[in-house]
């Protein structure tokens, strides 16, 4: 009986697809997962951060910057971190894509004469032009638009 | 009349000598604008346009002076002028082309702000231009670049609305916009946007309803996320699987009966560790439901059990049949047939102390997972492993947290809230055991699906249907009016809190209480304009293996984002006397007849509209999902150009525009 009930997890198992393409699950897998982030579940008490893959895939997301993935519902990106235990704790990531375009991502900070500036993870500095009353020093967010930066559209991730 | 964003900027600090002999002198002077500046630090307004500045006098330390006296002058009143000149706050005035230092003077310190004036931006429509000639009721749309010109030829006295529309898969996503117009005057005519403005009979705050009206609160709820649930999936399967073929029938929930106690696990916090047990009492079986009470609810609280036996039967003979003939029957993994309602103090141990707002219940999805792992399957080790949702108890002495809940409250607000509750149960135990999903549905979706379940309770017990046009009328008056308010209040309320701010909301963003009504509304549109009976629609979309905007993409066999712009613009037209094409309209209800009824009303239809007026441009930051709604006239014989950018260059392709000519 013992022996039969082990098969049949693995069969179902088997029958389950990864939580990712890229899952980490697998051995020798990159430790990332790439798709589009998702809030589901019902409200208030049953809400999860989960990624999507192209296929509808998914990966639940933990970790300390979760709250900060949720706020990125419909963006397409790509996290790094570790499984565990069916949970994706994510330690870092990078927004590939916001309604199917490219995003600059960093913290808002002001210069000496009051322009704002995005400072991204790699140390660069954008300048942002348009939209700015709409952001503040230290707040981190994605921008969209042509010519280093004319705000056209964007989002706050962390306030 | 002009529309500032509300953020404020910090100008330059000009700091003169400090005057010894002064106990706490004004050592400098902040101006705050109502306007950002730009990367030189001016703002710029165009002529006739304004500004509003606000003087902040500081002394040592920073310390904000609020009793100094604050003058204020222009250098160059031939370019802009200050009205008034003195106190904290004036506003600027553009009156022609070039700039100007406005300075805030208290004692011996002053701030300074650049003013740079503007002659009116060209709207770009000039002989050669292609000019739209409108019919009243007809409705132009534009996307992208090519919406960032329109130019109208005026009829006698016409009169427009102009609608941008952010068409975003990303909710939290927001488009930032400039409009500018030339050659236009201001839209006096009807629907301005009330046709039927009446006297306030209805409160928000009465309705009951499954959600707490606190936005504040739910927030703080959601941080508390449960992440657990979904890798269980597949061991819950393994566990359905099981109990089917007889291998763990010891598994399987012995069916109570009245007068047991049984264990329950009430933790709203965390999912399948740290069980809160409470000890409940079964005081009613019915044919579908178990209603059992939390043994440590507050005592003497109004309702008995033959009330609560009462509710049991209205699952039985409501909720549950509008329900399952509308989604699909819900799991049995108890294999009783039934499903627990749980009203326990441990609800309305969830809203702060003092607080007027409530939780009217909520369903758990650790509870249809299985408690023992199998192999290498994870478990929920502190699900209740039954199809159960959770409900407040009656508190009339606000025992908990201070917080009163009447017993008449729990007799009005139950029946909703359990329709509600119970498609959240169905929507996730079909998708974990009946649709082989690969996890829950996007919450905006679901809770909107969750209230199209009490507006079809409603229709029920109303014995009306959609494409009624049910006016006020009807929906307030015997014997319709105790089913509106039980059943469509709380729906109508959430729908006016997206009209009083849709820029600011979204149908498919977070969980707020305007998202609520907004995709309620448009599932209700989309319902109604689809070819055939509703069922069919509502079975599908809770019977996907999909989630969110590919679910209703599939289901609808269309782009919703399409169909989100068009009921944007059926947001405005419905009920206006226009003559619209049908999907610019709502045919279940009429909205405009029934909302002035609302006490946060006004007594008027609640949408903002914006005046588009020649003299200024209308800064937008739309929501993904969201729009403006801004009216403007044409002179007779006239010709008027609407320009818009995005971040002062053509807007992008997820701009849409509508235009519909509404006089």
């Amino acid at each position: 009986m013992r022996l039969s009930l082990v098969l049949l997890a693995a069969t179902l198992m088997a029958c389950t697809p990864p939580a990712s393409s890229s899952s980490p699950q697998r051995a020798g897998g990159p430790p990332s997962v790439a798709g589009t982030v998702r809030v589901v579940g019902s409200a208030p008490m049953n809400v999860q951060v989960i990624v999507e893959d192209s296929v509808g895939r998914s990966t639940t997301i933990g970790g300390p910057l979760v709250a900060e993935i949720q706020r990125l519902s419909g963006a397409q990106v790509e996290l790094r971190g570790r499984m565990d235990r069916g949970v994706w704790t994510a330690t870092s990531y990078e927004i590939r894509a916001v309604n199917g375009a490219p995003v600059e991502m960093g913290v808002v900070q002001r210069a000496a004469d009051g322009s704002l500036h995005l400072r991204k993870a790699d140390g660069q500095t954008v300048s942002l032009m348009g939209a700015t009353s709409q952001f503040r020093a230290g707040q981190k967010v994605w921008v969209q638009g042509p010519a280093a930066v004319r705000v056209q559209s964007y989002g706050v991730i962390a306030p | 009349m002009k529309r500032f964003i509300p953020i404020a900027a910090l100008l330059s600090i000009v700091v003169s000598a400090c005057d010894k002999e002064t106990p706490n002198p004004v050592i400098a002077v902040d101006v705050v604008t109502s306007l950002s500046r730009g990367p030189s630090g001016v703002v710029t307004i165009p002529v006739g346009g304004t500004v509003q500045l606000t003087a902040n006098p500081r002394g040592g330390g920073g310390v904000v002076l609020t009793d100094r006296p604050v003058t204020w002058s222009s250098s160059n009143t031939a370019v802009a002028q200050v009205n008034p000149t003195t106190g904290t706050v004036t506003t600027v005035t553009g009156v022609a082309s070039g700039t100007a230092t406005i300075t805030a003077q208290s004692e011996d310190a002053r701030g300074t702000v650049e003013v740079a004036v503007e002659a009116p931006v060209s709207t770009g429509c000039e002989e050669g231009s292609t000019f739209l000639n409108l019919r009243v009721g007809e409705v132009f749309t534009a996307t992208g670049p090519a919406a960032s010109i329109v130019c109208l030829n005026g009829g006698s006295g016409s009169e427009y609305t102009y609608i941008p529309f952010f068409a975003s898969e990303a909710g939290n996503a927001r488009l930032a916009l400039e409009v500018n117009a030339g050659g236009i005057g201001a839209a006096t005519g009807p629907p301005n946007p009330s046709l039927a403005p009446g006297p306030a009979t209805l409160n928000q705050m009465s309705a009951g309803g499954s959600v707490t009206l606190d936005e504040n609160f739910e927030r703080r709820l959601r941080e508390k996320e449960i992440r657990e649930l979904t890798p269980l999936i597949p061991s819950a399967r393994a566990a359905a699987l099981q109990r089917s073929g007889g291998a763990l029938r010891n598994l399987i929930q012995a069916v109570p009966v009245e007068g047991d106690l049984l264990t329950l696990n009430a933790n709203a916090n965390a999912g399948c560790t740290n069980p809160d047990n409470r000890i409940g009492r079964v005081v009613a079986i019915t044919q579908r439901a178990i209603v059992v009470v939390d043994t440590a609810n507050p005592q003497n609280a109004g309702i008995t059990d033959e009330e609560y036996r009462s509710f049991g039967v209205a699952f039985d003979t409501l909720a549950y049949p509008v329900n399952i003939e509308n989604f699909g029957e819900p799991s049995d993994i108890d294999n009783n047939g039934k499903v627990l309602i749980f009203y326990t103090r441990a609800v309305n141990e969830l809203t702060p102390r003092d607080n007027p707002s409530f939780t009217g219940g909520f369903f758990f999805g650790r509870d249809l997972f299985p408690r023992q792992a199998m192999g290498n399957l994870q478990a929920c080790p502190s699900s209740n492993e039954r199809e159960m949702f959770y409900m407040l108890a009656p508190d009339p002495e606000g025992v908990v947290n201070n917080n009163r809940r009447s017993a008449d409250l729990i007799r009005r607000s139950t029946v909703g809230t359990i329709a509600h509750e119970f498609q959240h149960l169905i929507n996730a135990s079909r998708r974990i055991y009946r649709n082989n999903a690969q996890g829950f549905e996007e919450v905006w979706l679901n809770e909107g699906l969750s209230h199209i379940a009490e507006e079809l309770t409603f229709y029920r017990v109303s014995r009306l249907a959609p494409r009624q046009n049910i006016g006020r009328p009807t929906a307030l008056t015997e014997p319709v009016r105790p089913a509106f308010i039980n059943y469509q209040q709380s729906n109508f309320g959430r729908f006016i809190s997206f009209l009083q701010r849709p820029d600011t909301a979204s149908l498919i963003g977070v969980d707020r209480l305007p998202t609520r009504g907004a995709i309620w509304a448009f599932l209700r549109y989309a319902a109604d304009r689809k070819a055939g009976p509703d069922q069919p629609f509502w079975f599908a979309l809770v019977n996907s293996t999909t989630r969110g905007i590919p679910n209703l993409r599939n289901v609808l066999a269309t782009d919703p984002i399409n169909w989100m712009q068009d009921w944007t613009v059926s947001v405005y037209t419905d009920d206006a006397d226009l003559p619209v094409e049908g999907r610019f309209t709502q045919p279940s209800w009429h909205f405009r007849s029934i909302m002035p009824a609302f006490s946060n009303t006004n007594n008027r239809y609640p949408l903002q509209t914006i005046a588009l007026t020649s003299s200024s441009a209308v800064n937008l930051n739309l929501f993904g999902g969201g729009a403006a709604y801004l009216r403007f006239g044409v002179a007779p014989s006239g010709r008027a150009g609407i320009r818009v950018t995005s971040g002062g260059v053509t807007p992008p392709q997820n701009l849409r525009i509508s235009i519909v000519r509404t006089k």
